[in-house]
């Protein structure tokens, strides 16, 4: 019986494994890519990978941008959810949060350029109103140095996707417990640390690394928004990836690898921690 | 008399212009435990949540030692409740979960300690390290109950811990229940819908019913004593003569004929549905054609077999027929 | 006061800029400085639908990310129903490593796919630029199936078992129609997140295989905001179209299905 279930489980399965083998496969490749020298194997190019300044102010430059846009916007989308989301469920509300997820990255990025691009529309309205005299004096928000315009248009479309994954464990957050801890002597702090921080903190991490991996090796938004220096690493990784040279080929491969096992490495060790308490989770019997 | 402990003054709650009961009025003594029956869907619950703070009485007052509770806060009453479900955390252990409400105030060694000694007046002293989800439905509402009793109450309210539970499992726990709560000298307001629950852990019931208290007292009163119809319907086995008159079910009896005299005695036509057998006496389930109404009586184990479907009469003496008056006891 | 800042806050920064971008797309471009003009022009949408090349993309668009779509639901039905309703050793396991793809650099399996496509051949073909585009797409998929049996329960389903019912008739009959709700979301996402692909597609179409966004992209910062306009909207409405031609094609499947079997027996 349990061997008859477990085939039949099996069974069902093997679309999603042979996904996952395709993945696995293409990140094997992607390291023998970078392994591979003109004379046979060789770590020669991870050597010299981080001999590479370029790469450094890269790291240092996605490091913070990705920092900022993955915490500010989960810290707004989650305070949103926290204090709406008994308003924002079942409301008009939360079609209109549906509408930036409909663009694309890229178009959202044209969007921010057209409106807060020194020659946009914010700029020459408060030009008409006289607010400023030049289009030089408004703030550089976009192509700047500092990346605040790859961080707006993060921000602006990450926070929807924040909302979006937090609604419904908000909405199944059972209130019942909340209940049980009022009667038991407990207040706002305690009905927090027990019931919302357990069942929402695996969303939260999910998210937080959904984030980080996609905002530190996207290419669309940064290349349109960026600076020619410093570069995200995305971006290097592209131009590295169609450089002249077979060797700036194969620290394309290298840095992407390395960049794919440390994220790899993270969030298995993360639902390593948390999958026990998922699984407790599951269990509660408190009627839905 | 023991000055009141307890004193619900003249509560009622209505819920968008529909009342949901109507002016309750109770006073508990110390340690009495008072069994609050009647059909589902009479706002027996609303009530206990109105007491402990998760919903609003729209009038009227709650007065513990003689201070009003019901401006404070839930979490500020002096009042435990034990859930329908148990409802106990899924990621805490056994006895995190039952020293929940001592950690709130107390370090984790003095807590665990309490706990321990509660966890063995249940009989679970082996899970303390347990998840919830490896406890059976019944040793989980006994973990609730004493994660309820721990922080010491001054009035704890039951709603119908036993309902999720299958029948034996019931049986076995109510005794322990009522054997804990007079142990800790608790204070309770047992919620249930069903009778012989209500008999066997209150030390009094009130009988709620179409939005108000009908009957409150011991349970042999109440059961041989009802008010009014509705009581007799509910609670009493009883057979409503009119308006006015009962006859227990015990003064009845089944006859295939009318016999003996009509002065003494009363019959009703009635249809023999079925037979049953409970603690070594046999009961015939028959339907009264008079009033459309199904009724249990007893009858003689030696009694002959009956077809299902025969006619007959159920007979009772007129001497046994009551009168319903609120002062009571004495027949006409 | 609460909903009227939510409602001024979600007005202002999500609805204003699908606004704002609609508005732009049949107005004239504004010159810096000058003041806002309204004249209404057509022209934006004209230059997107009489491009043929424009049209052309648009279409194999759609097709590629209907065909993603389709791979999706085979993978992520069978998956989420395994994950959801049975149980087995190193289940929550395969759930970690089938969401695992969402947290690595797509670019990394990308570029990895690359070097396998070319001696398969399959590169700079349509086909190639599908397979990349599961990478994003299967684990959200999953993760929608799942949730979507897992509202459904065994229960229904063991029911239909026991009125003697085939696997396959259950499916159809059960499950498909139960699921609908979820099949819907993924379609809707799939389809989202297949049209905003840029860097994958140039990678793997290698400049053959011209999508919107291929085309969209280097245009970026040109200065004819009203085509721009107009181009953006549409990103938007594909996803919508996507649903409806799905919806339209389940309908008639299901009606065709139901009167070939009614007629059969």
């Amino acid at each position: 019986m349990k061997w008859h279930l477990s085939n039949r489980s099996f069974l069902l399965l093997i679309p999603a494994l042979l996904f996952l083998l395709m993945v696995t496969y293409s990140l094997i490749l992607a390291f023998v890519e970078s392994v591979r020298g003109p004379n046979g194997w060789t770590l020669d190019f991870y050597v010299s990978l981080f001999q590479e300044r370029r790469l450094y102010s890269s790291f240092i430059y996605s490091l913070s941008i990705t920092f900022f846009s993955v915490i500010l916007s989960v810290l707004i989308g989650w305070g949103i959810v926290r204090s709406c989301h008994a308003m924002i469920e079942n409301s008009i509300g939360k079609w209109m949060i549906w509408i930036p997820m409909l663009f694309p990255h890229f178009v959202w990025g044209y969007f921010v350029l057209l409106v807060l691009g020194q020659s946009g529309v914010l700029s020459s309205a408060l030009f008409q109103s006289g607010w400023i005299e030049s289009r030089d004096q408004f703030p550089i928000f976009v192509q700047d140095k500092r990346g605040l315009g790859i961080i707006i248009t993060y921000l602006w479309k990450e926070i929807p996707f924040v909302i979006l994954m937090l609604l419904p464990v908000y909405v199944q957050l059972p209130k019942q417990y909340g209940e049980v801890i009022g009667v038991l002597g407990g207040g706002k702090r305690h009905i927090f640390g027990t019931i919302e921080w357990p069942w929402v903190k695996p969303v939260l991490v999910e998210i937080l690394l959904i984030l980080t991996a996609f905002i530190f090796t996207a290419y669309e938004v940064p290349a349109l928004l960026g600076v020619t220096y410093p570069q995200m690493a995305s971006v290097l990784a592209y131009d590295w990836f169609y450089g002249s040279s077979l060797e700036e080929r194969s620290y394309a491969f290298a840095l992407l690898f390395i960049i794919a096992a440390i994220m790899t490495l993270a969030s298995l060790i993360s639902f390593m921690l948390l999958n026990r308490q998922r699984w407790l989770l599951s269990k509660s019997q408190h009627s839905r | 008399m023991n000055k009141t402990y307890i004193d619900i003054k003249n509560v009622h709650k209505s819920f968008q212009k529909n009342e949901v009961f109507g002016s309750i009025q109770l006073s508990l003594n110390k340690g009495e435990i008072l069994s609050l029956v009647g059909p589902s869907g009479t706002g027996k619950s609303t009530f206990l949540r109105c007491l402990a703070g998760l919903d609003q009485f729209s009038s009227g007052d709650v007065l513990i030692e003689g201070k009003t509770i019901l401006s404070k806060k839930t979490k500020d009453r002096p009042i435990g409740m034990v859930f329908q479900q148990p409802l106990l955390f899924p990621h805490l252990t056994i006895l995190e979960n039952v020293t929940y409400g001592l950690r709130l105030h107390k370090k984790k060694k003095e807590a665990d300690i309490v706990g321990m000694k509660y966890m063995k007046f249940v009989g679970l002293e082996g899970y303390t390290q347990m998840y919830p989800h490896s406890l059976s439905g019944g040793q989980q509402q006994r973990v609730a109950l004493i994660r309820a009793l721990i922080v010491k109450p001054k009035l704890l309210l039951l709603d119908e811990p036993f309902s999720s539970l299958d029948p034996d499992l019931r049986r076995e726990l109510r005794d322990g229940v009522r054997q804990l709560l007079k142990k800790e000298g608790m204070t309770a307001i047992f919620v249930t819908h069903d009778r012989e629950e209500a008999m066997l852990l209150g030390d009094r019931v009130a009988v709620l019913a179409n939005g108000s208290l009908q009957q409150i007292g011991n349970p042999q009163d109440v059961y041989e004593h009802p008010y009014n119809q509705t009581v007799a319907h509910f609670f009493s086995d009883a057979l409503v003569v009119d308006e006015h008159h009962y006859i227990r079910n015990y003064d009845l009896n089944w006859t295939d004929s009318k016999v003996g005299h009509s002065t003494e005695n009363i019959f009703y036509r009635a249809e023999w549905l079925n037979e049953s057998y409970h603690y070594g006496k046999r009961y015939a389930h028959v339907k009264m054609i008079e009033k459309n109404r199904r009724l249990v009586l007893p009858i003689d184990l030696d009694f002959r077999r009956v077809a299902h479907g025969e006619m007959g009469y159920i007979r009772a003496r007129q001497s046994t027929k009551c009168r319903f008056n609120k002062e009571g006891k004495f027949n006409e | 006061m609460k909903k009227f800042l939510f409602y001024s806050l979600t007005i202002l920064f999500f609805l204003g800029p699908a606004v704002l971008l609609l508005f732009k797309s049949v107005t004239p471009v504004w010159k810096w400085g000058e003041p806002f003009h309204f004249n209404w022009t057509s022209r934006g949408w004209e230059s997107f639908f009489m491009d043929p090349r424009i049209v052309q993309a648009l279409s194999l668009s759609l097709m590629i990310a209907l065909v993603v779509t389709f791979i999706n639901l085979w993978i992520a039905i069978p998956a989420g129903k395994a994950l959801s309703h049975t149980n087995f050793k190193g289940k929550s396991m395969i759930e970690t490593f089938l969401v695992l793809p969402l947290f690595i650099p797509v670019l990394a399996a990308a570029l990895g796919l690359h070097v396998t496509m070319i001696r398969l051949g399959i590169a700079n073909h349509w086909f190639g630029v599908v397979i990349v585009h599961l990478v994003p797409t299967v684990p959200y998929s999953i993760k929608v199936m799942k949730a979507g049996y897992d509202r459904l329960g065994s229960g229904m389903l063991e029911q239909a078992k026991m009125l003697g019912a085939r696997p396959f008739h259950v499916f159809r009959t059960i499950e498909l129609p139960m699921l609908m709700p979820s099949v819907r979301s993924v379609v809707f996402l799939i389809v989202t997140i297949s049209m905003s692909q840029y860097v994958l597609t140039a990678v793997i179409g290698g400049g053959n295989v011209i999508t919107l966004p291929i085309i969209y992209y280097p245009f970026l910062q040109s200065v004819d905001d009203t085509v721009m306009a107009a181009f953006s909207i549409a990103f938007a409405v594909l996803p919508v179209v996507a649903v409806l031609i799905v919806e339209l094609v389940s309908k008639w499947l299901r009606t065709n299905m139901s009167f070939r079997s009614r007629r059969s027996s």
